[in-house]
């Protein structure tokens, strides 16, 4: 019987499974599948990943069509839910508080900040709870489970689009009433404000759903920490109202730039400075390889724990 | 041929009890003391000094090296927390090894569970999709199959219906039919394919059969040994994480059966003489008795299949070890959901206390043809002095498979016999001289008189209890004859009317139907006219206590199409006391059947010479 002893069993596995790796390496083409204790944190499977694009495919289909089964609205959720946010944050906010809002009609405000901020909230609540929600699965079959977040990331992002077209429709009107609104160049740069949205919350998704295999309190902070968030994010209030020499901490939160590069396009008024868009884009990567990272490590080994 | 699967030196770890430590405070304690190169505080001490003895690890593997060949079948059995389902967990990539690799040549489809992540909200028809995608099918595959695997399934009809509102059975036919058309070289099998019932299991390793003819490569875990000797040619039996036992699959599954037995004795029913054997030999031994074997035959072969139309023995050979008053043998008789049907005790019929003398016995009881029903039995031995205690830590208990050949129900094929039993009754119907105008009442209170409506090829219009001398009475005494005779109109004459008589109590059914005894080929036709059936239950038969008696007639060409059927009740009593001291020894007596037509032997052995000391149990 060989005795281990279990302080040094990392170092002993990792050594054996490198003398192993390489052993393998001779006879790769043979072996399709070679399963082993370890593999590099900078070993992301995306080709297996995309060999899965079916089953991503499915999920978002899955999401898509049973949220809103047995509903009487349906579908028109899809509207009702920014409608009424925003109606009583203008209300709130604009009318009661009085919060200025750089000179945009109300309503136009807070819709574009309530649209971008839902897709952001409803990625992030949906992928950080990846693992516990879906152990049943995990813990049955094989699949990358990268395919799970990233299927919610798409299928937020198609709620994402609709609710955008509602957004247009609103700033359509506006424009037609002859508020002081009109795109800006800034508007070819949308594509990356999605993207960037869905990076930054598959990144913090992933990585409070790694986290939360082991901590579980990590599941209650997330509810309202996103609630949180959204107060230090300027969604109710315009990014002109922080002041100027805080500004470039306060685009240290990555949804600022997001937010305020989205107003700048369509609405044309913000306070958004380059460099704060590149900071928030920094910070969002940063994010999204410290997710990825640990979401590796944990997909190995949570079912143990889980 | 070639290797589908290479494992190699594999072990997993598994930690017990809190996991991660919980709190993020000592993790970065942990944390912190490793990149200052000191040691974890949060080490429990001895998992620093004496490795893997501690208490909070557990390896459910350890070092599992093993080769399997392409288009081999491969079973894996072990007892609960051998190891098997965290090696095919491993297998599935469901979770890593601690050490170790898996090497492997093709695709691989797992079935830990079949309808991995069916979604209720979604109809059949999307889930099919859903569910083959997450077992790695591109939705290509599935669409080209999807004919096929609705096909199998067999629930066309309901394919758009969300599946929450399917049933169970329907759930797992559809889960099963999108696992069943997996295109992949390595199959692995879990034991919950065999969840479900009897024909969908049926299903499952037919379907498995097919496969494997495929010469795909079959990882197969299962309980239940039967199917893993069907299809598995080299077996590899998991103890504590190890391969213990690699080789066909008979050596493998005798290994591990004689592992369950040692642990569960008492539980196990035995399915092959040998396995009685086996269960004999493990009884704990004790200072009074002991029991050699137990065998039934039939026409001189022990088997545990019979036919119904022959008699046949069980065969309890024993040792008594010093004289005890009081020892006794028991044979019981169970149903296949382990309700006792009768018991009976050997010298049972003594005047006294028998008094048994050491030496070695062979005890045989005769059950007579006629009297099981094609059914499975349960027979069951055990040993005990009378108001002492037991002498076996176990009831060896084998399974019977009983096949019907004899003359119960032999005019009416295609009726299935109910009832646990099935004796052969004798039955007598007389035509009643037709002056006995219809419908006369006779008020005893011991006949039921049935209202008859005028309608229907025949009526039953009374039942009689009587006892031998015809005197009407619900009371009967053990050695007593009931007789029951029903009287009943025929209106015109039909060519198959059957009357069928139960006697039941807590549970227990047997039935009788008359005709019986008459050629298949005959039918019966019963002209019009009125009629008197009587069956005679024969004393003896029935235990003290009160029973019900249902009489029920049936008319039809088939058997299909009943036209009439009547049910009626009627309670009668057989009295315990009344000077029967057959019960004198043995109380309370339990069972419903007196069987004293078993002709129980008892013959002293002259040799060997008896062995006084216990022998051990061999293993």
């Amino acid at each position: 019987m060989i005795t281990v002893n279990p302080s040094n069993i990392d170092s002993v596995s990792e050594s054996q499974a490198a003398l192993w790796a390489c052993s393998a390496e001779k006879d790769h083409d043979q072996w399709t599948t070679i399963i082993e204790p370890h593999k590099p944190w900078y070993k992301l499977d995306l080709p297996g990943l995309w060999h899965y694009r079916d089953l991503i495919l499915m999920f978002v289909k899955r999401d898509f069509v049973a949220l809103y089964k047995q509903t009487i609205l349906g579908p028109l959720w899809f509207f009702l839910t920014p409608l009424f946010t925003t109606l009583v944050l203008t209300i709130v906010f604009g009318t009661i508080a009085r919060i200025p809002t750089d000179g945009i009609p109300p309503f136009l405000f807070y819709l574009s900040g309530t649209v971008c901020w839902a897709y952001f909230a409803g990625c992030l609540l949906e992928t950080s709870n990846t693992f516990v929600a879906n152990s049943h699965i995990f813990g049955k079959v094989f699949f990358p489970r990268l395919a799970i977040p990233v299927g919610a990331v798409i299928s937020n992002g198609l709620k994402f689009a609709i609710q955008f077209g509602l957004f247009l429709c609103f700033l359509a009107y506006f424009w037609w009433k002859g508020a002081s609104v009109g795109l800006t160049l800034w508007v070819l740069a949308l594509p990356f404000v999605v993207l960037q949205m869905a990076l930054l919350s598959l990144g913090c998704g992933i990585l409070v759903s790694s986290m939360t295999t082991r901590y579980r309190d990590l599941a209650h902070v997330v509810a309202f920490g996103v609630q949180l968030w959204m107060y230090a994010t300027p969604v109710v209030y315009p990014l002109s109202q922080i002041p100027e020499q805080y500004r470039n901490w306060y685009a240290l939160n990555p949804m600022v730039a997001v937010v305020e590069t989205f107003r700048l396009g369509f609405i044309g008024s913000s306070a958004i400075e380059f460099r704060q868009v590149i900071i928030s884009a920094v910070v969002t990567l940063g994010l999204l390889v410290w997710g990825l990272v640990l979401f590796s490590r944990v997909e190995r080994t949570f079912m143990d724990t889980v | 041929m070639s290797t589908a699967i290479k494992i190699e030196n594999l072990w997993k770890q598994y930690r017990l009890g809190v996991i991660g430590h919980q709190y993020l405070v000592r993790d970065v304690q942990s944390w912190w003391a490793r990149v200052r190169g000191k040691e974890d505080p949060n080490l429990i001490v001895d998992q620093v000094s004496s490795g893997n003895g501690s208490e909070s690890n557990i390896w459910a593997l350890r070092d599992l090296s093993l080769e399997i060949e392409k288009g081999e079948a491969l079973g894996i059995i072990g007892k609960n927390g051998a190891g098997k389902s965290t090696l095919l967990k491993i297998f599935s990539q469901v979770t890593a090894p601690t050490r170790g690799s898996i090497k492997i040549k093709g695709r691989v489809a797992s079935l830990l569970e079949v309808g991995t992540g069916f979604h209720p909200e979604l109809t059949g028809r999307e889930n099919v999709l859903l569910n083959g995608a997450i077992l790695g099918m591109s939705v290509s595959d599935i669409k080209k199959k999807f004919d096929e695997i609705v096909d199998f399934s067999g629930i066309e009809k309901f394919i758009d219906t969300p599946v929450k509102r399917y049933s169970s059975g329907m759930y797992v036919r559809l889960a099963f039919a999108v696992a069943a058309h997996l295109d992949s070289e390595i199959l692995i099998l879990d034991e919950v394919l065999s969840v479900g019932d009897m024909a969908f299991q049926q299903r499952c390793l037919d379907r498995m059969q097919e496969v494997a003819a495929d010469g795909r490569t079959i990882l197969f875990v299962s309980h239940g040994m039967g199917a893993i000797r069907k299809f598995c040619r080299r077996v590899i039996l998991l103890q504590e994480g190890r391969v213990v036992e690699d080789g066909p699959a008979d050596e493998a599954v005798d290994r591990y059966m004689d592992q369950v037995y040692e642990e569960l004795g008492e539980v196990c029913e035995a399915d092959t003489l040998d396995d009685v054997d086996r269960l004999v030999s493990m009884l704990a031994p004790d200072p009074v008795f002991r029991l050699v074997s137990f065998s039934i035959v039939q026409d001189g072969v022990p088997t545990l299949s019979v036919i119904n139309g022959r008699p046949l023995e069980a065969r309890i050979e024993y040792e008594v070890l010093q004289e005890t008053a009081g020892l006794f043998v028991c044979l019981g008789i169970f149903a296949s959901d382990g309700s006792l049907i009768f018991e009976s005790l050997h010298n049972s019929e003594s005047s006294e206390l028998p008094v048994v003398q050491p030496g070695r016995y062979i005890s045989t009881a005769t059950i007579p043809a006629e009297w099981l029903a094609p059914a499975t039995y349960g027979m069951g031995v055990s040993a005990a002095i009378y108001g002492v205690r037991a002498c076996m830590d176990a009831v060896i208990k084998c399974r019977l498979h009983v096949a019907a050949t004899g003359r119960v129900n032999q005019a009416y094929p295609r009726r299935r016999i109910q009832g646990q039993i099935s004796p052969y009754v004798p039955w007598v119907t007389e035509s009643i001289v037709p002056t006995v105008s219809k419908g006369k009442v006779r008020e005893q209170p011991h006949t039921v008189n049935l209202e008859d409506d005028g309608a229907g090829l025949m009526a039953i219009c009374q039942i009689a209890l009587r006892d031998k001398e015809g005197e009407p009475t619900r009371v009967f005494d053990l050695d007593e004859e009931i007789c029951v005779s029903m009287d009943y109109v025929v209106r015109q004459s039909i060519s198959q009317s059957m009357i069928v008589l139960t006697v039941s109590r807590g549970g227990v059914h047997f039935l009788s139907t008359h005709d019986t005894d008459l050629n298949p080929d005959l039918l019966v036709l019963r002209e019009k006219g009125e009629y008197v059936s009587t069956v005679r239950l024969p004393g003896r038969l029935l235990t003290p206590g009160t029973y019900t008696l249902t009489v029920s007639a049936v008319v039809g060409a088939t058997g299909e199409h009943f036209h009439r059927s009547y049910r009626f009740v009627l309670n009668f009593t057989i009295r315990q006391d009344l000077g029967n001291d057959l019960f004198k020894n043995y109380n309370p007596v339990r069972g419903t059947l007196m069987l004293t037509e078993w002709k129980w032997q008892t013959l002293r052995r002259v040799s060997p010479a008896p062995t006084v000391a216990v022998t051990a149990r061999v293993k």
